[in-house]
């Protein structure tokens, strides 16, 4: 083989190897989007029709008619969005004290902070769940955002107070010196020049709340609470062999369809969040 | 040992910018030869080029004569120091020195006694068990250079391997660098953005501005008889004086009657070469100091004329008068197409 | 003296991300301990050895899966070519989307009469039959969730492998180039003693994740069939939210953390970097 026969094939393995990467990565959400898209005779075919021989979205219909889909989908807004305000402000504030002022022992508590972010919500949800229901925050959408944040807020806070070190320290001085006061220098200087972290932070919390499951499933026992993930895992038909996949399939495209977005849209962002926050260990 | 000729090289980024044109130069068999450049004039692309660790749009580079275009860097035969030495940070000094000797399958005893015998010359045997975290800056300047020493390569080729050092350790490294590679008589390619080192290591400097290749020359060659003003204003410090002709005409630094026929030109004297009086002398021309900085063993005046011009006097400086009397001498002119 | 006090006072910006932080991790792992009952139970426990072997097993086949799948992927993706962040954000997506939602798609897929990973199987000759019981059969059930877990995880594996690749020096490479490394021993020499740290903190991470992975698994099997796949958090949610034995499920959750922490010590002493 020639030196540039040999480029020539590398690179076409090389090309291999990426769609081969692309079609694992995407092929389970494309065949849901296929079904999602056939008529219900064809979903349950077998063998399976790979390309339906007539498009229609009926599915779509019927998950919003049949099923009290929007109802779990506006559970699910309320939750993500709810959370994404609280965690990133809240957790602003604190970065903030961390990165920028003198704080007694604060190495200390930051370390044992990152320590406990280290452990899975699995070990917490049963007496989280206890106190949930003395606080009477059961079916109320305000336990998760309130949990939510502050399982996020140790990540947060790290991959936010890690970003506001950059901010030039003089900035700030000269910020003092014009005669802002410690808090009007966080939210009119440091802040606005984070925003890009800032905005990693939201995209990465909103992610993690839009698809939480576990805490949703235990705090939200009534049908009209849930999210839309514990919602979907519950759709089921009459009997349970009669699970309607035509529908699942409808709602698990509309699900996804907005993080799909998310992450073609801000990829570079999210990798450098998750970058960020996982350096820490 | 080895001959390298660099043939009419040609390179330009993908956006169509050219980085290197029409560079070529030969460089004979144990020379020590500069590359000398400001940052981006593509001197160090031309290294790697030589290394092939770049290709050339164009031209060829040959080592003892034969085109090593579509060899591999491990293939050439050479050896290159780096900027920040990228040595293994994982291996010790003894592995980092050897690896090149490993990977070339060389005997092992073979290996021992030239990684001992390297370091011995380094004065570096009393760290080959440590990890590179474990050495000073100059004492990684030094693993990174036994590391191409013991390979005893056809080429060295180092990349400003002085820039990471303080001061104080880069003139003592300079030296003992000029000495170490006239032992070892080896052919050295060095890239610097540093006229001093430049100036006292090489036997020949290539200056390069922008891609192409201004002058080439011995050291004092280049600095006596700069061929464009780049390269006047490049070596030296404070650097020559530039300025047209027929301003220094105007203001009476020169006379209309010598210099009227290069009024077009631009003209260069090195400020240590102006000619300085206190007191009112024949050819002379009265100017004002517009400030005086004294460094201690000279001191630099910038003068009040219609040039911007600056000279360098011995020794500190005292005229409360802030006036003296100036001379441009014939012989230390140096004329450049304006 | 003031300028201390006023120090003490920077914490008020810190307090209600604290507070926070107190009362649903600190709080939680309190009261465990306070519930916690029936210890003697623990050693009579038939299931919990069987849920201990199946997560531990499941957190080792994934991970190693993860790792290695992860491993190729950072390394495609750090070379240079047209389209890769498009790559990249195809890549992550699996990582974002809900992990619940997905499994339903994986039930999909792994459906044993409808099902196309089956009719694919058959197609090529793997299997004599299109209805593979993927989910169904005590054997099998196991691998798939491994696979639909890997499917998931993977991508967070890449992204800090990726990181890592991003890190080391490419002047290193070119050191070894000239010091006359092929690709092989290239990788050997530089990329994987350079990435040996980020692959322990990935390799930690999506562990100590694994070990307490709970809606992939309750979706797809509901531990079942026959308890092959029941995993300790499966165990914890039935034994507390199905049986009502909030004592024993909180001892139980102990037991995980316990596992957890003695994983991570091992883990971190073995590949602790020698001293030189």
């Amino acid at each position: 083989m020639s030196q540039k026969q040999r480029k020539q094939s590398s690179k076409f393995l090389f090309f291999g190897a990426v769609a081969l990467v692309c079609f694992w990565s995407l092929a389970p959400f494309l065949w849901q989007v296929l079904t999602s898209l056939k008529s219900s005779e064809e979903v349950i075919a077998s063998p399976p029709v790979y390309w339906p021989s007539r498009l229609t979205i009926v599915s779509y219909f019927k998950i919003f008619s049949a099923r009290p889909f929007s109802v779990y989908i506006w559970n699910s807004l309320i939750v993500a969005f709810g959370t994404t305000f609280l965690c990133t402000g809240v957790a602003a504030l604190a970065a903030y004290a961390f990165s920028r002022l003198k704080l007694p022992g604060g190495k200390a508590v930051s370390n044992a902070i990152l320590l406990v972010s280290l452990f899975p919500p699995t070990l917490l949800v049963v007496a989280l769940k206890q106190l949930i229901q003395t606080a009477g925050l059961l079916n109320n959408p305000l336990s998760l955002i309130l949990t939510y944040a502050a399982l996020n807020l140790p990540f947060a806070i790290w991959v936010l107070a890690n970003f506001f070190k950059q901010v030039p320290m003089d900035i700030e001085e000269a910020a003092q010196v014009d005669g802002l006061g410690r808090w009007s220098v966080l939210w009119k200087i440091v802040a606005p020049l984070s925003a890009p972290a800032i905005a990693t932070t939201a995209i990465l919390v909103f992610i993690f709340s839009w698809n939480e499951f576990l805490l949703a499933l235990t705090f939200m026992s009534k049908d009209a609470a849930r999210t839309v993930p514990v919602g979907i895992a519950m759709l089921s038909g009459v009997t349970i062999y009669e699970i309607p996949w035509d529908q699942i399939s409808a709602a698990v495209v509309i699900t996804t369809l907005p993080v799909v977005a998310m992450v073609l849209a801000f990829q570079r962002r999210i990798i450098e969040g998750l970058t960020a926050g996982a350096v820490k260990g | 040992m080895a001959h390298v000729e660099i043939k009419n090289i040609n390179k330009a980024f993908e956006t169509g910018k050219s980085i290197l044109s029409a560079v070529s130069f030969t460089i004979n068999d144990g020379e020590f030869v500069s590359l000398l450049g400001a940052s981006g004039c593509g001197k160090t692309t031309i290294l790697r080029i030589i290394a092939g660790l770049e290709t050339a749009d164009s031209g060829s580079v040959l080592i003892d004569g034969q085109d090593v275009g579509a060899a591999s860097p491990k293939d050439r035969d050479i050896a290159m120091v780096f900027q920040n030495y990228a040595l293994y940070p994982h291996l010790n000094v003894r592995e980092n020195i050897s690896m090149g000797l490993t990977l070339r399958k060389i005997a092992r005893p073979e290996i021992s006694r030239r990684v001992q015998e390297t370091a011995a010359l380094l004065g570096i045997e009393e760290y080959l068990d440590r990890r590179p975290s474990a050495l000073s800056g100059g004492q990684r300047q030094r693993v990174a250079l036994a590391r191409a020493l013991v390979r005893r390569p056809k080429v060295f080729l180092l990349d400003e391997p002085l820039s990471n050092l303080d001061a104080l350790l880069r003139d003592k490294t300079r030296s003992e660098l000029k000495l170490l590679f006239e032992r070892v008589k080896g052919t050295v390619i060095y890239v610097t953005h540093d006229q001093v080192e430049a100036m006292t290591m090489s036997s020949r400097i290539i200056v390069l501005n922008k891609g192409r290749i201004e002058q080439i020359g011995a050291p004092q060659e280049i600095y006596s008889k700069p061929r464009t003003a780049f390269v006047a204003s490049f070596l030296g410090t404070p650097s020559m004086n530039l300025f047209d002709v027929s301003k220094a005409i105007q203001c009476g630094l020169l006379s209309q009657t010598a210099f009227g026929s290069k009024s077009a030109l631009m003209a260069g004297i090195r400020p240590e070469e102006i000619l300085v009086s206190q007191r009112r002398q024949d050819g002379f021309v009265e100017v004002e100091i517009l400030v005086a900085e004294p460094t201690g063993a000279l001191t630099i005046l910038t003068l009040k004329t219609g040039v911007d011009l600056r000279a360098v006097v011995k020794g500190s400086f005292n005229n409360a008068r802030q006036k003296i009397w100036i001379s441009l001498p014939d012989q230390h002119l140096h004329f450049f197409p304006n | 003296m003031t300028a201390r006090r006023s120090y003490w006072l920077n914490w008020v910006y810190a307090l209600p991300a604290l507070i926070m932080i107190a009362v649903v991790n600190v709080v939680p792992m309190g009261q465990t301990f306070w519930w916690s009952s029936g210890f003697g139970r623990l050693s009579s426990d038939s299931r919990l050895w069987g849920v201990l072997r199946n997560t531990t097993m499941f957190t080792f086949f994934a991970v190693s899966a993860e790792l290695v799948l992860g491993l190729a992927i950072a390394l495609l993706l750090a070379q240079k070519f047209y389209g890769r962040g498009f790559v990249r954000a195809a890549v992550l997506i699996p990582w974002a989307l809900p992990t619940a939602v997905m499994a339903m798609a994986w039930r999909w897929i792994f459906n044993a009469d409808y099902g196309v990973l089956g009719d694919i199987f058959y197609k090529f000759h793997l299997s004599s039959s299109p209805n593979i019981p993927w989910l169904a059969s005590p054997g099998l059930a196991f691998f798939s969730c491994v696979l639909a877990d890997v499917w998931k995880t993977t991508p967070f594996m890449a992204i800090l492998l990726m990181s890592g690749l991003a890190a080391i020096p490419s002047e290193l490479y070119e050191a070894a180039l000239m010091d006359g490394a092929g690709t092989w021993r290239r990788f050997w020499m530089i990329t994987f003693p350079m990435l040996k740290p980020t692959i322990a903190v990935a390799v930690i991470f999506r562990a100590i994740q694994t070990f307490g992975i709970f809606d992939l698994i309750w979706v797809l099997t509901g531990g079942g069939p026959g308890g092959k796949t029941q995993t300790i958090a499966l165990y914890v949610y039935d034994v507390v939210f199905r049986y009502q034995e909030l004592g024993y499920g909180c001892t139980l959750t102990l037991v995980m953390a316990t596992a957890l922490i003695s994983f991570s010590t091992i883990f971190m002493l073995l590949l602790r970097p020698k001293s030189s």
